[in-house]
């Protein structure tokens, strides 16, 4: 990880493409902006760990992909409402 | 059972539409999909086909094309969660080509603990693809401290 300091308004360019400005200083927040690509997916990082989380607990082994039956019932009753 | 979903563009440029879906044709008719930059801790999850087993509706399987490919549980997305709107940012539309909110086809992956049979939808990072083009990829929705990633399936609990 590359670790370095800018005062407000400085910014980093990344792979000439992607820019990030810091474009405030509040007490213990900092606000960036970023400018980049719109292929280029930008999330904050506790977001992006949660749902790769997530994404990883679903994965399912081969031979392990039977859907509960209760779970396909208590659904089927929640449509019905 | 007919519900809404709306979709609902980044307040730069506002795309409010709503949708009404039956069943979706995408999910039964065994199309195969791409997702050209995988699924968020997944990038090689890229040609995927949805395959279902009758018993075992509304949910689906959502499994990569090759013999030991990865495979998620998703449902059939819409009828099941009222008041679902997801906004998508502008820039994930566009890399889509999505145009309209008729477009859209969402899917949630279900995660099962396999030790207490309880499973969860990720309501808030839906897989979005275009209809059209059969494309998609992983959204992290705007409005994502509305909707959890690890909601509740659980038939004892009643959902508000």
């Amino acid at each position: 990880m590359l670790v370095l300091s800018r005062k407000a308004q400085e910014g980093v360019i990344i792979n000439d493409n992607i820019e990030i400005k810091i474009a405030q200083i509040d007490g213990d927040t900092v606000k960036l902006a970023i400018k980049a690509p719109k292929e280029v997916s930008i999330h904050r990082k506790e977001v992006y760990e949660s749902v790769k989380k997530g994404n990883e607990a679903a994965f399912k082994d081969k031979g392990e992909t039977k859907v509960p039956f209760a779970l396909v019932e208590g659904l089927k009753k929640k449509q019905v409402r | 059972m007919v519900l809404e979903t709306n979709i609902i563009e980044d307040s730069e440029s506002t795309m409010t539409q709503s949708i009404k879906e039956p069943t979706n044709q995408l999910s039964r008719d065994g199309s195969r999909l791409t997702l050209p930059n995988g699924i968020v801790g997944f990038p090689e999850f890229k040609h995927v086909e949805v395959v279902y087993k009758e018993d075992e509706l509304p949910f689906m399987h959502l499994r990569e094309i090759n013999e030991d490919g990865l495979e998620f549980i998703v449902p059939e997305p819409y009828g099941h969660f009222p008041g679902y709107d997801v906004e998508i940012s502008k820039e994930d539309l566009e890399q889509l080509g999505i145009e309209k909110a008729e477009d859209v086809h969402l899917m949630n992956i279900v995660a099962v603990d396999p030790n207490t049979g309880n499973a969860t939808i990720n309501l808030a990072a839906p897989l979005v693809f275009n209809k059209n083009t059969l494309e998609g990829k992983q959204v992290i929705i705007k409005n994502v401290q509305h909707f959890s990633a690890t909601h509740s399936l659980n038939a004892e609990e009643e959902k508000e």
